[in-house]
């Protein structure tokens, strides 16, 4: 049976796990399965951000799909590419599992729903902005509505190159890794995208925002 | 209240009894992507080994003297077949390439490209070695459609008139003569006292060969060039690795056979 430790312990402890790297917990998750709560721990706001970034589900939902995703990733941890970055191999199967789920739940209802505003007030600002992001710190909570839904307009494939550029912060090649593509077709996916999101933009004067 | 997803995916791993796969099972995923990639590749290059076969062995040389225009002549001379098979076993290839650890990290265009080239490079060996000849005949004796396009391309070769013929020596005659059953299955006696051999010039019986020369009279034909049909080939016996003998030696042709419309054309 798993012991969950209260939350003052679990705060202590994983501020002990902080310097240890993703490889180790890796190999110590396959020791004891006890660890990999650690490395859940490391990635859940990361990843939960990502699901809902890129599927506009309920917040339950993604927690839903989040939980299948650290499911997957126990399972395939003897798969870890330890010539990749962890994080960049958990986004590849958080990707690969909210296009599962996508295409399970039916794309269009569950990529393009409008958001009712049931997860609460802050979940836009979940959505388009973590404590990482400074692009866009300075805009309303109004411009952030409409960023959101100028970016539900697009097809998945674009929305997930921008979520992983520009509110991820990833590299090329990071993306290449997550999305199992050629750097080149990642940076014309990106243009592409971006093209795409400037004419939905217009509809949505996010101009200004932009520049 | 939030969630604690951690404590909660862990509860389910001890509940669903769930367990990390054994690293094996990522091993053998990933050899089999490379044997299928490399797989695809042998299919490649033993196609890329019969294009390049028929494409040296196709009498560029003389397609100005047949009957048919060049692009005519092109069009059946190419082994299409072939290369659907070369660029479908590049796709393939690729398909799988990108399934390995790093595959995704290639430009497609590189990839198909690579598959392309090396296919056409073990293909060369594969020509060289003489499997290319082995594949043709082995594909003529075995499949009926393939043994009708060969037929086709038999066609350019039967034109008396114009100094082309071609088909099986039946039987070594004195003083250089030999008989000979085109492909539409009538007996030539053909003299080659004068005649130029390209390839084998022993072990002549059920040799299938092009001859260039004159027509002379009653089915006997003077030969200045010979040369074989599609190499050395050899029928060594098996009657229908020539295409003539689809028609039997006398058996009249029809209009709704493969070669009757040319026969037509010759009377």
């Amino acid at each position: 049976m798993f012991h969950s430790p209260d939350n003052y312990q679990v705060n202590l402890a994983v501020e002990s796990y902080q310097h240890v790297s993703d490889e180790k917990l890796v190999r110590r998750s396959l020791e004891d399965r006890e660890h990999f709560y650690y490395l859940i721990k490391r990635y859940e706001t990361k990843l939960l951000r990502y699901i809902k970034r890129t599927t506009n589900v309920t917040r339950e939902e993604a927690e839903d799909l989040l939980q299948e995703i650290f499911l997957k990733i126990y399972r395939h941890l003897n798969d870890f590419d330890q010539e990749l970055k962890f994080s960049s191999w958990a986004y590849r199967i958080a990707h690969n599992e909210v296009i599962n789920f996508a295409k399970k739940k039916k794309l269009g209802q569950y990529l393009f729903r409008s958001n009712n505003g049931d997860d609460g007030g802050n979940d836009l600002i979940d959505r388009l902005v973590s404590e990482d992001d400074v692009h866009f710190d300075y805009v309303s909570m109004e411009s952030r509505e409409r960023v959101w839904q100028a970016l539900m307009k697009l097809p998945l494939k674009y929305r997930e190159v921008l979520v992983l550029k520009f509110f991820e912060d990833k590299s090329y090649r990071e993306m290449s890794d997550i999305l199992r593509k050629p750097e080149g077709t990642v940076a014309t996916l990106v243009n592409r995208a971006k093209k795409r999101f400037g004419k939905i933009a217009e509809q949505f004067q996010l101009e200004s925002i932009l520049e | 209240m939030k969630k604690d997803i951690g404590k909660k995916v862990l509860e389910r791993i001890e509940e669903e009894q769930v367990k990390p796969y054994s690293k094996w099972r990522f091993v053998f995923h990933r050899s089999v992507m490379w044997s299928l990639f490399a797989t695809s590749l042998l299919l490649g290059s033993l196609a890329s080994g019969v294009v390049l076969f028929r494409l040296t062995h196709a009498d560029w040389d003389l397609c100005m003297h047949l009957e048919h225009s060049i692009w005519e002549f092109a069009i059946l001379t190419l082994p299409f077949v072939w290369l659907i098979f070369l660029f479908g076993f590049a796709g393939f290839a690729f398909f799988y390439f990108r399934r390995t650890k790093r595959g995704y990290r290639y430009p497609t265009v590189w990839v198909i490209a690579g598959s392309i080239i090396l296919s056409l490079l073990s293909g060369m060996a594969v020509y060289k070695l003489g499997m290319a000849v082995k594949i043709e005949y082995l594909c003529s004796n075995r499949i009926s459609f393939y043994r009708m396009i060969q037929k086709r391309r038999g066609r350019f070769w039967v034109a008396p008139e114009r100094g082309f013929l071609a088909g099986e020596i039946m039987q070594v005659l004195p003083d250089d003569r030999f008989r000979l059953m085109d492909f539409y299955g009538r007996i030539w006696t053909v003299e080659a006292k004068e005649a130029v051999w390209k390839g084998r010039t022993h072990n002549l019986k059920n040799l299938v060969i092009k001859i260039i020369g004159k027509q002379g009279e009653a089915n006997s034909f003077v030969a200045k060039e010979i040369r074989p049909w599609l190499g050395a080939c050899r029928c060594s016996g098996q009657r229908s690795n020539c295409p003539g003998r689809r028609f039997g030696r006398h058996g009249p042709l029809t209009k709704s056979s493969p070669m009757g419309g040319l026969r037509k054309n010759r009377q």
